[in-house]
């Protein structure tokens, strides 16, 4: 390939240019030069003697004698060898010549040295075969050499080390061909001087175009320049000066465009290349801010889902266009998938590439996996991948932690419901209705309670409890005092006797210390009720005449002392309602409890005639609202029905 | 978050614990073992609720067990200074007439008495 590549360019030079009769642009010896440059040293022999050999084929085949064509094909052997010598001392590796170093080194070894070395001999050949005179003989045999190996060695050179391996060979025809059309008008006519046209159009390529482009662009524009000037176009051809002279200047003006044009190319690099290490870095630095956000919201996330929507929020869209958290539920099942906003469903036509990444349980048991989708192909790199990896780490870490509270959440959610009591029907002297609203919505379990049931003689029970604290001790040590209380209460005489014995029992019981508890029980037959307050809010007795607080049988609450205990009574009018409830219904740190305790009669006694469950509606979103909580709430309302059978028989 | 703070200082014979902030459940474990070292320290000791603006159920229970604590030790632990909706979940429970101050005929009277003042 050497040798026909430079057999044809040498014959080039013969037919077209017009050698020997004037030393012309020699384009093989850029053939040579990135020959040597490209292979390895052990091929360098043999590359050299087939280019000696092709020399003096083409030059006796032009009837130049053999120790003339013996001397040229020394020059143009020697010439190559200098400088692929020089180069590769300097530069052993990759060679870019979009680097500023490359370039220099590129020009002082290849398109200097070299072709010195190569015109010192070739003129002194010209000189005996010819009889020209050296010096002129000299610089004319470097301008032809080195524009030859600054236009082909410099496109091969670019074009073998170029970065990015795309084709886009419609763009690069259409860029040399520009080249070539502005070359063609430049040189066609004699007097108007536009042989200057290809020279923005080279810039214009060294600035939009990779270097390989514009490199081959400017050899396209030099053998074009030539071909014109040899076939007696523009303003060189015209010249009336030595041939020398004139062949010599083209090469000069072809080589200044050229060289013009390719330090554009590298100013264009290193800008692009600075531009680039600071996106890079911009886009670490982004990555790192969006992580910091996305491990703050990931420590507030409390179930699965949670975890998922902020992953899916915050997390892909740092590396990727898209992408789908996908979760298997911890008990196994159907495995639950979020996908990234504006997305919803499967992958869309415009993704090129992909990633996914498990995410790591602790017994090597993926527990689901994240996946990112970009719209440009191979794109996830090194980097990518490496945060995808970490992003799938913290996810996994948050997701192992929302599975242990999932499972305590759903344990103690169903251990409350179980202790509190249904509500039926088959008490029909009374309406009930209630609400509990735990202090730690998170957890949903409190120690406050609410308890209706039937005891002896048609009567019925009814009990309301505080014990200190939210979390499950309380809830345990609540189910025992309640468990407790509707068993005493079916055989003591009354209230006052049942939060006695309640409180000697409730030193059995762990946590139950300064537990308030109220109770009550009430008679149909006689429409008595009593009522005890271990420490506990007074009831609220609300009738036609608006609501009152009944303040009597007052006491300590459970283990806090050993004063007896008394207890109140009071005969209730028809549909009246009796309102019980704990204290985070009325104490909040911000507001007066005895206020408090008005507002809720006040706005008990407001309601015309109202059923139980209305008014424990009402009553609620009177006082609690939309706040917090940052109490149990329980609130239980009893009506008392008056037309409903009596039946003292029963139980 | 917790809004509580707790200091003492010693009066005569009577040493004197002042609470400040909520005493809620954030607050409960500081609290008790505020007023159980007091207690360990002092047979007499006088609870000062003026600062206190919230008291729970939790903060209930606290006074309870170093009431008891006090009573083991056959020490005394009463309170002071209640006002507000301190004094009412106080009285509502029966706690502040438990936890009230002995009877000034003693020889403690004095520095009852200038408790209650400050």
């Amino acid at each position: 390939m050497v040798v026909l590549a430079y057999a044809a360019g040498a014959s080039l030079a013969f037919v077209s240019f017009g050698a020997p009769s004037i030393v012309v642009l020699f384009l093989p010896a850029g053939v040579t030069l990135s020959a040597l440059v490209l292979s390895p040293r052990r091929r360098w022999p043999w590359i050299l003697a087939a280019v000696a050999v092709t020399e003096i084929a083409v030059d006796m085949s032009h009837g130049m004698a053999l120790r003339w064509a013996a001397g040229f094909a020394l020059a143009n052997t020697a010439e190559p060898l200098v400088g692929a010598l020089l180069l590769r001392r300097f530069l052993p590796a990759e060679v870019d010549l979009r680097r500023r170093r490359d370039l220099l080194v590129f020009l002082a070894c290849c398109v200097g040295a070299g072709p010195i070395t190569g015109a010192t001999i070739g003129a002194t050949m010209l000189a005996g075969s010819l009889g020209a005179p050296w010096p002129q003989s000299f610089v004319s045999f470097w301008a032809g050499d080195a524009t030859g190996v600054l236009t082909v060695a410099g496109t091969f050179l670019a074009w073998r080390y170029r970065p990015d391996p795309k084709p886009g060979a419609v763009r690069g025809a259409v860029s040399v061909g520009s080249a070539v059309a502005a070359t063609v008008i430049g040189f066609w006519p004699h007097d108007v001087p536009l042989f200057y046209l290809p020279i923005p159009v080279l810039f214009a390529l060294a600035f939009s175009r990779t270097l390989e482009v514009t490199l081959a662009a400017g050899l396209a524009t030099t053998v074009t320049a030539n071909l014109m000037t040899s076939t007696g176009h523009g303003p060189w051809a015209a010249l009336q000066t030595s041939e020398q002279l004139i062949t010599m200047s083209l090469q000069l003006f072809l080589a200044t465009t050229i060289l013009g044009a390719w330090i554009l190319a590298v100013g264009v690099a290193e800008r692009d290349s600075a531009r680039w290490d600071t996106s890079v870095e911009r886009a670490a630095r982004l990555r790192l801010h969006a992580l910091q956000v996305l491990t703050t919201d990931l420590a507030k996330a409390v179930t699965s889902e949670d975890i998922a929507r902020a992953v899916v929020r915050e997390g892909i869209g740092m590396i990727a266009d898209h992408g789908s958290v996908a979760v298997v539920p911890p008990g196994g099942g159907e495995t639950v998938l979020w996908t990234s906003p504006d997305r919803p469903g499967g992958q869309a036509p415009d993704v090129r590439s992909s990633l996914s990444v498990p995410i790591p349980g602790d017994d090597g048991q993926a527990l689901g996996s994240l996946t990112f989708s970009f719209h440009r192909e191979h794109s996830a790199d090194a980097d990518v991948v490496a945060f995808a990896e970490t992003l799938a780490n913290l996810t996994a870490q948050a997701l192992r932690r929302a599975h242990v509270y999932e499972r305590e959440h759903n344990a103690t959610q169903q251990l409350q419901q179980a202790l509190l009591p249904v509500l039926g029907s088959e008490l029909d002297s009374v309406q009930v209705s209630a609400d509990y609203r735990p202090a730690d919505v998170a957890h949903q379990v409190g120690g406050d309670w609410y308890d209706v049931f039937t005891l002896p003689h048609g009567r019925i029970g009814f009990s309301v409890g505080d014990v200190v604290g939210h979390q499950l001790a309380a809830a345990a040590a609540m189910a025992r005092l309640q468990s407790a209380l509707r068993i005493l209460a079916q055989a003591a005489p009354g209230p006052a006797q049942v939060l006695d014995e309640l409180d000697r029992a409730s030193s059995l019981i762990p946590d139950a210390k300064t537990t308030t508890v109220g109770y009550a029980d009430y008679d149909p037959a006689t429409r008595m009720l009593r009522y005890a307050c271990a420490g506990h809010l007074p009831p609220l007795l609300v009738t036609g005449d608006g609501a009152a607080y009944l303040w009597g049988g007052r006491s300590l609450p459970l283990g806090a002392g050993t004063a007896t205990r008394g207890q109140g009574q009071v005969v209730v009018p028809d549909d009246a309602v009796f309102v019980w409830f704990t204290d985070g219904l009325v104490e909040r740190p911000d507001e007066q409890l005895a206020v408090n305790m008005q507002r809720l009669a006040d706005a008990a006694g407001s309601l015309p005639g109202p059923d139980a469950a209305t008014l424990c509606r009402h009553l609620l979103a009177h006082m609690a609202g939309d706040r917090t909580r940052t109490d149990d709430t329980v609130i239980l309302c009893v009506q008392f029905t008056g037309a409903g059978p009596v039946t003292p028989e029963n139980g | 978050m917790s809004d509580f703070e707790t200091h003492t200082r010693r009066n005569a014979d009577t040493l004197v614990v002042v609470l400040a902030g909520e005493c809620d459940l954030r607050s409960r474990d500081e609290m008790t073992a505020a007023l159980l070292d007091a207690v360990g320290s002092s047979a007499r000791v006088a609870v000062d609720l003026a600062g206190v603006r919230f008291l729970d159920s939790s903060g209930l229970h606290a006074l309870v067990t170093a009431h008891h604590a006090a009573l083991e030790r056959s020490g005394i632990l009463y309170v002071v200074n209640a006002t507000g909706t301190v004094e009412t979940v106080l009285q509502i429970t029966g706690i502040l007439e438990l936890l009230q101050q002995p009877a000034p005929a003693e020889d403690t009277a004095e520095t009852g008495r200038a408790d209650q003042r400050g």
